[in-house]
């Protein structure tokens, strides 16, 4: 038809700029099967590129935003009091798009991405993302259910998918959520070898999700694993002693060939010599968990990581540099190390004695590490070419918080998304 | 305001000052003359720069990629635009319905459109450019595959075996 050509002849920048502002991942893919040859299109790897604005093979373009609640709200007696009222004016999480993102160019709610009228994710703070999937801490609808349950539920943005979890029932006295881990339906695959076309979409469905929850009443970390095909909690298992180690680095784990992984210090020898730090592993196919120690001193604020060429690393990051040890595939219990020093992006504003620049770094792609950098902007550290790339400006609500509230960093590989999804339909149109 | 010295601001000050009563001409790639006034101009970047530059401001400018339908649409824009106010709240107002009423028109007419939208981004005109792709990108939201054929009057050219895998795989997503 003559229309169809007519837009066929928009020049691919103009066709990229049509699509970005879509903003919904969901309804391009709609666009996309609408005929074989914007099928075509959405199949092809450097198109997709552009779509996400990747300059190169940059780390950059995996971050699409920032999902963080502007709203200070879990055990705010006034808030769960008001949502029970219904009256109180909704709070969903805030998504903060990166330039560049496909997912919109402005601010917008978490609400918007999901088509229920459920108020759910009303009255949500957002804990971690991984592959696509956001875990939530949800606000009780009694004030009751505060002190006995976690109440927690993940939604995919892009696919819409939402599942809200059966509230963890510990009766009695409070629990503390340690750390956890989102596990998508791909991750038993130890070698990440696997077929992509036999799982086109297990990469961003949600299957399990792991908690460590520190009990009260004797200070012990316990192990808790929920299944979503049964929709059912497992029983608690021991896992550290909590009066000896505490968390350290990220509470989200660092998911890796199979396993889910947290790094733990040791505080009682760390009060008398180095600081000693221990691996919490829980495998995915097994569920069986292991406590090991790490054969180097920690120093520095640790953080768990993967190298560019796929290894478990710890980072150890100090002020001007970071020291990486690397574990090695045939020896495990080998851990290599390199010295980064830190590309200075930004000198240290002059305002630092009144307001403490922070500085708060994350586990990002293989190979690279996200940092919130003095209160300057958000910066990615490729670790394999040791720059550091300013990706966003400051967000300013992040920096500015007192209450410490998580800003969680959303990231997906879309032009893998795409292609995975759409590529079997496409051989099919061809053939 | 450009940034710049003192010295150059004020000169750039008085010529934009007297830019206000000057005329340019912009050709169709049908060679049909239009003329319109430099505020108007200027909302295309690409035309902006060519006058800053002291370019032939008197000979005037040939477009050879619009023809003079899209071009009487795009300046009918850019008089709006440029040579009105905008600094009221009512001003601001009625720019507003000025464009959701011009793209209202222009949406019913796909074509057309695209040809508006390319000649926005030839011309670096970003509002107007920003105004049209976004109408696009509306036309595709909310909508089922069928209904967005419909809306771009896209061929469909998919066999009963691809919309079964599509209807499989939107399920999983």
């Amino acid at each position: 038809m003559e229309a169809m050509d007519d837009m066929a002849a928009l020049t691919e920048d103009i066709l990229l700029q049509i699509f970005s502002r879509v903003g919904s991942i969901k309804d391009l893919f709609k666009f996309a099967v609408t005929c074989r040859r914007w099928l075509r299109r959405f199949t092809d790897p450097a198109f997709l590129r552009g779509l996400c604005l990747d300059s190169g093979e940059g780390h950059r373009a995996r971050l699409l935003g920032f999902f963080f609640q502007q709203t200070r709200f879990y055990r705010c007696e006034k808030m769960i009091s008001m949502r029970v009222a219904q009256q109180s004016s909704v709070c969903p999480p805030t998504f903060l798009p990166a330039p560049w993102s496909p997912l919109g160019l402005t601010d917008r709610t978490l609400t918007s991405f999901l088509a229920t009228d459920d108020d759910t994710f009303n009255y949500a703070e957002p804990l971690a993302a991984r592959c696509g999937i956001v875990l939530m801490r949800l606000v009780p609808r009694t004030a009751l259910m505060i002190a006995c349950s976690h109440l927690l539920g993940v939604c995919n943005p892009i696919t819409g998918e939402c599942h809200v979890l059966p509230p963890l029932n510990l009766s009695g006295l409070h629990r503390y959520l340690t750390s956890y881990a989102i596990i998508t339906s791909t991750d038993s695959d130890l070698d990440g070898k696997q077929p992509p076309s036999s799982s086109s979409s297990g990469r961003s469905t949600f299957s399990q999700l792991y908690l460590v929850v520190q009990h009260k009443k004797d200070c012990n970390e316990y192990f808790y694993s929920y299944s979503a095909a049964t929709r059912s909690w497992s029983a608690p298992t021991m896992c550290v002693d909590g009066r000896r180690f505490s968390l350290v680095g990220e509470r989200s784990a660092v998911v890796h060939k199979g396993a889910a992984h947290w790094l733990f210090i040791d505080r009682v020898s760390s009060a008398t010599q180095d600081d000693i730090l221990y691996k919490l592993t829980a495998a995915v196919d097994t569920s069986e968990i292991s406590l090991t120690r790490l054969p180097f001193g920690a120093g520095g604020s640790p953080l768990l990581c993967v190298s560019g060429d796929g290894k478990l690393s710890v980072a150890c990051v100090f002020p001007i540099h970071m020291r990486v040890w690397t574990q090695q595939d045939d020896t495990p219990a080998t851990w290599l190390r390199t010295v980064i020093r830190i590309p200075l992006a930004v000198p240290y504003p002059d305002y630092s004695h009144i307001c403490q620049p922070r500085e708060k770094w994350f586990n990002f792609n293989r190979g690279s590490m996200l940092v919130l950098y003095r209160s300057n902007g958000v910066f990615i550290l490729d670790l394999e070419k040791k720059v550091m790339e300013k990706v966003m400006n400051c967000l300013l609500p992040l920096f500015s918080d007192k209450l410490n509230r998580t800003a969680v960093a959303y990231e997906m590989d879309l032009v893998e998304f795409f292609v995975l999804q759409l590529s079997g339909l496409c051989r099919g149109s061809t053939g | 305001m450009a940034t710049g010295s003192g010295a150059a601001a004020a000169a750039a000050d008085a010529e934009e000052k007297e830019s206000g009563s000057r005329m340019i001409t912009l050709t169709s790639n049908e060679g049909k003359a239009f003329v319109v006034t430099e505020a108007s101009a200027r909302q295309s970047a690409t035309i902006r720069s060519m006058v800053d530059d002291g370019g032939c401001v008197d000979k005037g400018f040939p477009l050879p990629n619009v023809d003079s339908k899209t071009l009487a649409r795009v300046i009918q824009y850019c008089d709006e635009h440029g040579n009105k106010e905008a600094h009221t709240v009512d001003e601001r107002a009625a720019l507003a319905k000025f464009d959701k009423d011009f793209i209202a028109e222009l949406d019913a007419d796909k074509a057309f459109l695209y040809d508006v939208t390319m000649a926005a981004n030839y011309l670096h005109i970003q509002g107007l450019f920003a105004l049209t792709t976004q109408c696009i990108a509306d036309t595709i939201k909310g909508k089922t595959p069928e209904e967005i054929r419909t809306a771009f009057g896209i061929e469909y050219d998919l066999t009963a075996q691809d919309e079964e895998e599509i209807k499989e795989e939107d399920t999983h997503a």
